[in-house]
């Protein structure tokens, strides 16, 4: 195949958005009540994760007990049918591991996990499907289901990914452009400028990344607003359950 | 949740009664209830998932391939994934070999056939998101859900292309795509607990602490085909009332699912066509 | 048919010089077991040799051949376990087929063997996992044993029991078939370590294999060749869909308790699932009395 525009002279992107419009993102708290603690789904454009978190609980080997904090682990599941050509993945995958053990970097300074000693949090994550900006939501799924599970936390941490496409910065890529350009994520915590994660699998010129980490903190607030409101909801929808009773 | 010894006592009493007396006020032929839906992977050619009241969940989709029938020794293949175990343990692989097994043998594979050459492949992937009792069941439902609303594309080309150079081309239009068969029924597993001389039907975690024996059975167009096996449903071997059973139990395990299984087809295609009419207004997992 | 090496007459008749008794394992050498049937009845179950004690380092073993299935079966336990405290013996089963043997129905169960050998099945020790169909009849085999041993005996313990398939046969005949009759002799044999192993058992687990045909009667111990000979052309059009497998374990205990069931094959009904089972526990009774024999004569 010829090479795709992948930005207009317009300023349109192969799916129509503009430069620094975000997919449509969707979440649900709580979606597995009766299996686990917390629970989430997020739906980022087409990538859809779910996020099952256990904990604080005992944990089955003395070697994860840390008398300091918290221990946090994720377990990462990518399905088979995740993307459009079917592939079965392995879980010792690098990519896998990399994102494994930087989402547990990040979740370990976001939680607090100094008031849970002696504890593990286990994460569990399931990628139904996969369109460009995994990291980005399954560390949204995260946020979510620890909050679902009523975990304490600093802020919420929202994530985006966001490319350089020649002097463009480009908000929340699709699988097609994540392919052809070099791409960034960023977590950042709550309202505020501080990054808790950064991944950048590639490279990105130093004189553009002022102005497209700007525009990626401005989606993660937007983003963050957005896990607000479904959190909100939720909360008042068992709020009024409990004036029931 | 594991049950203490005066617990196990307590349940495998109130089992052996005639009849059973079943926590969750059950009567012996009745499942858990469960939640369904459907076609919500739109990269996938099909979709279900099943939620259990007891939080146990299973997804699976339906992917299908083009493939040339003489260079494949099985045009279905299943893969199962249970987070918590690998994939070459005892659990997975028998799973995998039950499914597989009567997928292969029970599948009119003749449906899947394109021209004289070519056919579909269907790749079945399960995931457990999280189970408490022995899942077979529960995956074998799902994949009835699954393979019932499998969509494949519309086949434009020859059919006989015995002669032609050419592979096979589609309909691009989604809408023109066609299910496997119309009146397809995919085969399903059936879990029975054996305590005393009761058979419990779809047993629970707890119930399965206590069972003497575990029958599992295989139904396909209204009657119960093989394979039949026992089994321990328990995962822990250390399941002290696990003994052998009566011959007696097995013919009767057939005649009650021969009796009550036919109503579980048909609220699982009852909930296929709910779901029809919901579609277009909803197409979320949640 | 094999024609690298001589196999001599596939109905080979074992000469019964100086034997009056049916069971005539008892008079050969205090180890070895042979069976009895050397008529070439259709419901005779063929003969195999048997053999305990081979493993000098396992705590029980046995070694059976039948045709030209050979299964090697060491008990090991009880064994002490690390950690918490349980009131009865765990026991596992593992069964393996010697790496250049095909697995019957390989082609269709492990299909990823490629991905898997190179990634997951092996783990650290070097030692590769077992492939779908070895776990399938470990815990056929698993599940049967389970209710025969006295596992309350054993707190704090393990058994293990580890399977050795160092040949099998020629794969002329349906793979269902090949893997049914050899997991049918597993049992049996693995019957016989537990017992060479001094285990406490309440009762020898027996195990017996029968085959429908079209008219629905049972053929018991099937063997394969004499099926295919038969109805050749029939098979080819059908795959044996018609015909009914089944292996079925027992005790003796209770009636004749069921320990283990699989049926496999075409469509079933009461009636023949009751044949099925009667026929398994006819084949399993003759084998329980020459193994009976067996074992108490290796005492004497």
């Amino acid at each position: 195949m010829s090479r795709m525009e992948l930005y207009s002279p317009e300023g349109l992107r192969i799916d129509g958005r503009r430069w620094n419009e975000l997919r449509r993102f969707e979440s649900r708290i709580n979606t597995h009540p009766n299996s686990c603690d917390g629970s989430s789904y997020v739906e980022q454009g087409n990538t859809k994760v779910i996020c099952m978190v256990q904990g604080p609980m005992e944990p089955s080997s003395r070697s994860q007990a840390d008398s300091a904090g918290a221990t946090i682990e994720v377990n990462l599941s990518v399905a088979s049918f995740s993307t459009f050509e079917r592939k079965k993945r392995s879980k010792s995958e690098k990519r896998m591991v990399e994102m494994k053990a930087t989402l547990e970097r990040t979740f370990q300074q976001s939680v607090m996990c100094h008031l849970y000693p002696r504890t593990l949090i286990s994460i569990d994550i399931h990628v139904l499907a996969q369109d460009g900006g995994l990291l980005a939501s399954m560390a949204n799924a995260v946020t979510l289901a620890l909050i679902d599970a009523g975990v304490a936390m600093y802020d919420y941490v929202s994530c985006i990914s966001v490319g350089l496409h020649d002097q463009t910065p480009l908000l929340d890529l699709n699988g097609l452009e994540e392919q052809d350009i070099s791409t960034l994520t960023i977590g950042v915590i709550g309202k505020t400028e501080k990054l808790a994660l950064l991944m950048l699998e590639d490279k990105m010129p130093l004189d553009h990344l002022e102005s497209t980490l700007g525009i990626a903190i401005a989606a993660t607030h937007r983003i963050r607003d957005l896990m607000d409101d479904e959190v909100r909801k939720h909360g008042n929808l068992r709020s009024s359950k409990l004036a029931k009773n | 949740m594991i049950l203490s010894p005066a617990e196990r006592a307590y349940l495998y009493e109130s089992l052996v009664q005639k009849p059973a007396i079943r926590p969750g006020a059950r009567s012996d032929h009745q499942f858990r209830p469960l939640e369904a839906k459907t076609g919500f992977l739109p990269n996938s050619n099909g979709s279900a998932r099943i939620r259990l009241n007891d939080g146990s969940e299973c997804i699976i989709s339906v992917k299908s391939k083009v493939v040339v029938t003489r260079g494949e020794s099985s045009l279905i293949e299943v893969d199962i994934d249970v987070p918590g175990f690998r994939d070459d343990s005892n659990f997975v692989s028998n799973l995998k070999f039950s499914l597989t097994n009567l997928l292969i043998t029970k599948f009119p594979v003749e449906y899947l056939r394109l021209t004289s050459k070519y056919s579909f492949k269907l790749f079945i992937d399960c995931i457990v998101i999280s189970h408490s009792s022995y899942p077979l069941s529960l995956i074998s439902l799902t994949s009835y859900l699954a393979l019932k609303t499998t969509r494949l594309p519309l086949l434009t080309s020859e059919v006989n292309d015995e002669e032609i150079e050419e592979q096979p081309t589609f309909s691009d239009d989604w809408d023109n795509a066609k299910y496997i068969h119309p009146t397809f029924q995919p085969p399903i597993f059936i879990t029975l607990g054996v305590i005393g001389e009761n058979l419990l039907f779809d047993p629970s975690i707890e119930e399965e602490q206590v069972l003497e024996n575990g029958l599992i059975l295989s139904f396909y167009k209204d009657k119960v085909i093989t394979p039949i096996i026992n089994m321990n449903l328990a995962t822990n071997s250390n399941n002290s009332n696990f003994k052998g059973l009566n011959q007696k139990l097995i013919i009767q395990s057939i005649n009650l699912c021969n009796k009550y299984c036919p109503a579980i087809i048909k609220a699982l295609d009852t909930l296929i066509e709910q779901d029809d009419e919901n579609d277009d207004t909803d197409n979320h997992i949640f | 048919m094999d024609r690298r090496r001589l196999l001599g007459p596939l109905n080979t008749v074992i000469p019964n010089i100086g034997i009056s008794s049916e069971i005539n394992g008892s008079k050969s050498t205090p180890q070895t077991g042979i069976s009895s049937s050397s008529s070439s009845n259709k419901n005779d179950i063929e003969n195999f040799f048997l053999k305990t004690g081979i493993i000098e380092n396992a705590n029980g073993s046995a070694y059976l051949e039948v045709g030209n299935n050979v299964i090697e079966v060491s008990v090991f336990g009880p064994r002490p376990i690390r950690g918490s405290f349980i009131d009865r013996a765990s026991f596992s089963v593992e069964c393996k087929f010697l790496p250049y043997i095909s697995q019957p129905g390989d082609e269709l169960f492990n299909t990823n063997n490629q991905f898997n050998n190179s990634n997951s099945n092996t783990n650290a020790n070097g030692r590769t996992g077992l492939t779908t169909i070895e776990h399938k009849i470990s815990s056929y085999v698993e599940t049967a044993l389970l209710p025969s041993i006295i596992l309350e005996k054993y707190p704090k313990s393990t058994f293990d029991v580890f399977v050795t398939i160092v040949a099998t046969e020629t794969p002329t005949y349906n793979s269902n078939e090949k893997l049914m009759r050899l997991t049918n002799w597993i049992v049996n044999c693995a019957s016989v370590a537990l017992v060479d192993a001094n285990v406490e058992v309440k009762d020898i687990v027996t195990s017996g294999i029968v085959k429908s045909n079209k008219s629905g009667d049972i053929i018991i111990d099937p063997r394969g060749q004499i099926e295919d000979e038969q109805n050749e052309q029939d098979e080819q059009d059908d795959q044996n869909e018609e015909n009914v497998l089944g292996v079925a374990s027992f005790m003796n205990l209770n009636n004749d308790q069921l320990v283990g069931i699989w049926v496999e094959g075409g469509d079933i009904d009461q009636d023949l699932v009751t044949k099925v089972i009667n026929g398994c526990n006819d084949m399993s009774k003759k084998i329980r009395a020459n193994i009976n024999s067996f074992l108490i004569d290796s005492l004497q």
